[in-house]
């Protein structure tokens, strides 16, 4: 027992060696062939970027290759809040910040309201607005401030299984009544099936169905905002979950769990309704099911219209901390919109998210047939369904405190202590209440 | 008598002088210097700041002092009381229980005719060294209700109409990390507990085995009472441990939906780092450092009495 113990911690000492002799002398190695190309060196502008799409870096390198003056270094400091809790301590030590950022549209007043991203119009950005589609433009700009350079979008649509339709003799709903009906239908034909998870604690989603029904939660501007998260159409679509909810039509499951990728696995939700980019969401995690999966819109409040909300899709910003605004805002508007990067050699002919420029958007990888999706266009439905997105959607500066109190009382709320409807009012008062407490001039 | 005189200022002026005065008072300090350069950098300086902080208010790039306005607001917030209350509650139910098996492990471990010593006293002190990542992974699949052992025994418990149990639902949240604290904690209570019962003198063993005194008498008479100060001290930890509670809750919000305001720990980290309101986190902070102050000292204070009035 003790030899291979022995063994083991000297060849980790050995690698402690070698790892000590690596950062004390590479440095040095690396200097000293850097001091004779100086008059070189001295002109190259260094950025840091943090991103957490995978293989994004492919796309880097190509910038890398083609830019020697300005060098992209990537950091994946973590996906989603994990980033957002590093940027805001950065932020607030007045050190630590990366030059570039990838930021949720919902987070980008938030950053920009605690002054933490620079306005790129300074550098030139606002010419760059004809590159990217209307809707994801206009995520991004406050008044002639442009706060960052959209990346990606995520217009929603219904994923569903076909075969669990048909199995039931039930119409694909195109309408919310006609959802509701094939739920109860569904879940008596088989209590081991819901038609969808309703994700008590995954809010974008959750204001992205809202956002498709007209709400409007959020209008303002720097210190003066006004809040209504219990506004007419977030209520009727918080009602119409809450009947299925209770019913037991649809499930209650928290999202992102290892439960939950099973339920997908394994039959239990016959339908997901993502942003565009959970195109290959499903793929990964539920590779089982490939061929029973169809893309549809999502289904209508009203028969005949098309409308849509959005479920993430993020955006490249620039912060105050970086020393080369100029060449961060260069580089961001080439990575997101060039379609060479949005394809990048070594991502298996997949593009690295759902483009929102306009250059991406007429690549036709995108739209091939998909044989997860019984070889349906899956692309297509998406793109057509980004041109309904309702506009003129605005998020808050405090939209991590609204998601997360909002998030807990409609836990409180499937688990029977108060009605859906009193989550959002709930939510509205203590939302009110704390922002003002924090400083912010609130009007309910 | 003029010598003995002189020799005698010398020493006066030895032992009075300014300059040895003065070394007698800086040479204690010199000795605790690195302790007090490092205590005063990691610990008096952070809680300095963390309440001077508290005081302010800051709003994007503009600040304000604000005095105690926010403890005022902290003191009026049910979501940091609804926190507070859960961790009452742990330490009322979970630590008496926690430690009461602490004790009767660290006893059967010092019971003589115990086999195996060895091996029970690693495999409860185990959980201690396991690391919170991988504890994380063991307790997603223990709680799961689709991928874990409950998988397998739900059907059966639903055949004869239990109901499965649901750890993970928000209701069972509580037990959930009752448990966990539990497992985690136990062993290392134990190994504090069977520490202080090898320092008992064998020499008491001796003289009660020779009045003749039962296994269980020896566990009552020496044994235990012998073990009240140790006692004491895991009761400590155990409610600073309890009242700081941050660990538990954190691991599980990436396995279920967890509040922010779970317990007051995980409510200060979420101000700061979720929702930017630093000034608020930091007050949160104080005030929970205050209560476990409190808690703390009435403790050993009703402790300490009840040991020496036995």
């Amino acid at each position: 027992m003790a030899l291979p113990t022995l063994r083991v911690s000297r060849y980790s000492k050995r690698l402690t060696f070698l790892f000590a002799a690596t950062v004390i002398l590479g440095p040095l190695l690396a200097s000293s062939g850097r001091a004779e190309a100086r008059p070189a060196a001295s002109s190259v502008v260094h950025l840091v970027y943090w991103d957490w799409v995978p293989n994004i870096d492919k796309a880097i390198a190509i910038w890398n290759q083609t830019h020697p003056s300005i060098q992209v270094t990537l950091a994946n400091v973590g996906g989603g809040s994990t980033e957002y809790t590093k940027l805001r301590t950065a932020l607030k030590a007045n050190s630590g910040a990366p030059d570039l950022v990838m930021l949720e549209y919902q987070f980008l007043p938030t950053f920009a309201s605690i002054g933490g991203l620079v306005d790129l119009s300074k550098y030139g950005a606002a010419k760059a607005s004809k590159l990217f589609t209307a809707g994801s433009w206009s995520q991004t700009v406050q008044g002639k401030r442009v706060y960052a350079i959209p990346q990606d979008t995520g217009p929603m649509a219904m994923l569903y299984r076909a075969d669990l339709f048909r199995k039931y003799n039930l119409p694909v709903p195109k309408t919310w009544a006609q959802f509701s009906a094939d739920a109860i239908a569904m879940h008596k034909a088989d209590p081991n099936l819901h038609i969808a998870d309703f994700m008590a604690t995954q809010d974008d989603w959750l204001f992205g169905l809202m956002w498709q029904a007209g709400a409007q939660f959020f209008k303002g501007q720097g210190n003066d905002w006004t809040v209504h998260i219990d506004n007419q159409a977030a209520i009727k679509v918080a009602n119409f979950w809450e009947k299925l909810v209770r019913a037991g039509a649809v499930s209650a499951d928290s999202p992102w769990t290892p439960d939950w990728f099973n339920g997908f696995a394994t039959g239990k939700y016959a339908t997901f309704m993502p942003g565009a980019w959970g195109i290959d969401t499903l793929k990964e995690n539920a590779a089982g099911t490939a061929g029973n999966w169809r893309v549809a819109e999502l289904p209508q409040w009203k028969a005949g219209k098309h409308d849509t909300g959005m479920w993430g899709g993020a955006a490249t910003a620039v912060t105050v901390q970086s020393k080369h605004p100029k060449e961060a805002t260069e580089f961001a508007i080439w990575i997101d919109s060039n379609a060479r990067a949005l394809f990048p050699p070594g991502n298996k002919g997949l593009p690295l998210w759902w483009p929102a420029s306009t250059a991406g958007l007429k690549v036709s990888k995108l739209y091939g047939h998909d044989s997860f999706y019984g070889g349906q266009e899956a692309g297509k439905v998406f793109a057509s369904v980004s041109r309904h997105v309702v506009r003129g959607f605005v998020w808050s500066p405090f939209q991590d405190y609204v998601f997360s109190t909002l998030g807990t009382n409609l836990t409180d709320a499937v688990g029977g202590k108060m009605s859906f409807a009193d989550a959002l009012k709930k939510t509205q008062q203590q939302v009110v209440t704390f922002e003002q407490q924090q400083g912010y001039s609130i009007h309910g | 008598v003029v010598r003995v005189a002189k020799l005698n200022r010398v020493a006066d002026f030895r032992v009075t002088g300014r300059w040895y005065r003065l070394r007698r008072t800086i040479t204690p300090y010199l000795f605790q210097a690195p302790f007090l350069a490092a205590f005063a950098l990691l610990f008096i300086f952070p809680v300095a700041y963390a309440i001077w902080t508290s005081l302010w208010l800051d709003r994007g790039l503009t600040s304000a002092f604000v005095g105690l306005r926010n403890y005022r607001l902290v003191l009026t917030d049910q979501q940091f009381y609804a926190g507070v209350e859960r961790v009452l509650v742990v330490l009322a139910i979970q630590v008496p229980i926690m430690l009461v098996l602490a004790l009767l492990f660290a006893l059967l471990l010092d019971w003589p005719r115990i086999r195996f010593r060895g091996f029970f006293r690693l495999a409860f002190y185990l959980p201690n060294v396991i690391p919170g990542a991988v504890a994380a992974l063991m307790w997603g699949y223990l709680y799961s209700t689709r991928i874990g052992p409950l998988a397998q025994v739900s059907p059966l418990l639903n055949a004869v109409h239990l109901g499965s149990p649901q750890p993970l639902a928000e209701s069972a949240l509580l037990p959930s990390i009752m448990n966990m604290l539990t497992w985690l904690w136990t062993g290392y209570n134990m190994i504090i507990l069977y520490a202080a019962l090898k320092e008992i003198s064998p020499e008491l063993y001796d003289a009660a085995a020779v009045d003749g005194a039962s296994e269980w008498a020896v566990v009552r008479y020496i044994k235990i009472p012998l073990l009240v100060p140790a006692l004491i001290l895991t009761g400590l930890f155990s409610i600073v441990g309890t009242l700081q509670l941050f660990n538990e809750p954190a691991v599980l919000s990436s396995l279920t939906s967890v509040p922010a305001n779970y317990t007051p720990n995980y409510y200060a980290y979420n101000m700061a780092f979720q929702f930017g309101a630093f000034n608020y986190s930091s007050t949160i902070a104080a005030l929970l450092a205050l209560l476990t102050f409190l808690l703390s000292f009435l403790f050993m204070r009703r402790a300490t009495r009840g040991a020496l009035t036995r």
